[in-house]
């Protein structure tokens, strides 16, 4: 996986909430931020995640909010399914799971208990067109396209990034797990 | 949890080749940590199961991720302390940064409280109406939180019609 723009997980998190305003946020949802990908997300398209943490799913099967933080800090990673299926989605996800149980074991670390837990559907307009409307009417969070070099999967990632303020960042996860929980496939 | 990826090879076969994440659930619902089985009360399994969030390793939750300090997780649970009667009980979830938090999520509305790593108590609510109130800089005790009425209107709505 490559960065060639510097602009992948936490530095296009920092970068956006760099930003002074919403608008300017929004404005990048438009570009293409990496050589690897396929191009702007389209509103029309959907989005996949695999959750891979079952320390977020409760003892009923419902997700549970906290699922959905790296929203704020890393950017949620997903997949476009214009650009790839979800079969290769899981595989990706199953492979990168054996790939990380590996070198844990390498390195003597404890298991992290992660694995392909779930696979996660969200609409990228539903995404883009939350608000919330105290104090003032604010868009919620955007879908920047940042694939990555590798396969289908990869050149597909992209982030889901809430935008800037404390309210408005609870909000997103809350929105994230109640779009989320529609349309969950276990795995 | 982190113990719901348990070995499940003592399992009969049927159960064995039922859905993962159906069998995780099962397993794990199964074989708790002993302090999440001993606990007694609805409020007891909530504060066992925060207890155990101090075990995720670091990197538990992806890049940079913590498990929670012994001091986020005493604050929620003292706060879980200060519920007034009725209100039900949250239910734990623990974030990637280290905040141990509850939440509710009720035909009532949705609160959650946070309480991180760096000592800071924060709350975000929505009604059912869809207004939504944020707070932090808080005490971790729901009897001092601002907008107590509307809190117990979204967590406790029979409490808050009888305390009107």
């Amino acid at each position: 996986m490559t960065d060639p723009f510097g602009l992948i997980g936490t530095r296009l998190v920092q970068a956006l909430m760099g930003l002074p305003r919403d608008e300017l946020r929004a404005a990048w949802e438009s570009r293409t931020i990496s050589p690897h990908s396929p191009g702007p997300v389209r509103n029309e398209e959907c989005v996949v995640h695999v959750l891979d943490q079952p320390v977020h799913v409760d003892e009923d099967r419902q997700l549970k909010p906290a699922a959905f933080t790296a929203v704020v800090s890393l950017g949620l990673s997903v997949q476009r399914l214009a650009h790839c299926t979800e079969d290769e989605v899981v595989q990706h996800a199953q492979q990168r799971n054996l790939d990380a149980r590996q070198r844990q074991r390498d390195q003597g670390k404890p298991d992290d208990g992660r694995y392909p837990v779930a696979l996660l559907t969200l609409k990228v307009a539903e995404l883009r067109t939350a608000m919330t409307l105290e104090p003032e009417p604010r868009r919620v969070m955007g879908v920047y396209d940042s694939g990555l070099r590798g396969g289908a999967a990869d050149g597909a990632h992209a982030d889901v990034v809430a935008f800037k303020g404390e309210a408005v960042q609870r909000r997103a996860r809350k929105l994230l797990r109640d779009q989320a929980k529609l349309a969950m496939r276990w795995l | 949890m982190a113990t719901y990826d348990r070995p499940t090879g003592y399992l009969p076969e049927s159960v064995a080749r039922l859905p993962r994440a159906t069998l995780a659930v099962m397993v794990n619902t199964m074989t708790q940590p002993p302090e999440v089985q001993r606990a007694q009360s609805p409020f007891d399994r909530v504060a066992a199961e925060l207890d155990t969030y101090l075990r995720l390793p670091p990197g538990w939750d992806g890049e940079g991720s913590r498990a929670p300090t012994q001091e986020a997780v005493n604050k929620a649970k003292a706060f879980l302390r200060t519920l007034p009667f009725g209100v039900p009980p949250p239910k734990p979830m623990v974030s990637a940064n280290g905040a141990a938090e509850l939440f509710w999520d009720l035909a009532s509305g949705y609160l959650d409280v946070s309480f991180t790593s760096e000592g800071d108590v924060s709350l975000y609510g929505e009604t059912s109406s869809g207004a939504a109130l944020y707070r932090d800089g808080l005490e971790p005790n729901f009897r001092h939180f601002p907008d107590g009425h509307t809190l117990l209107e979204i967590v406790a709505p029979e409490q808050a019609l009888l305390s009107a």
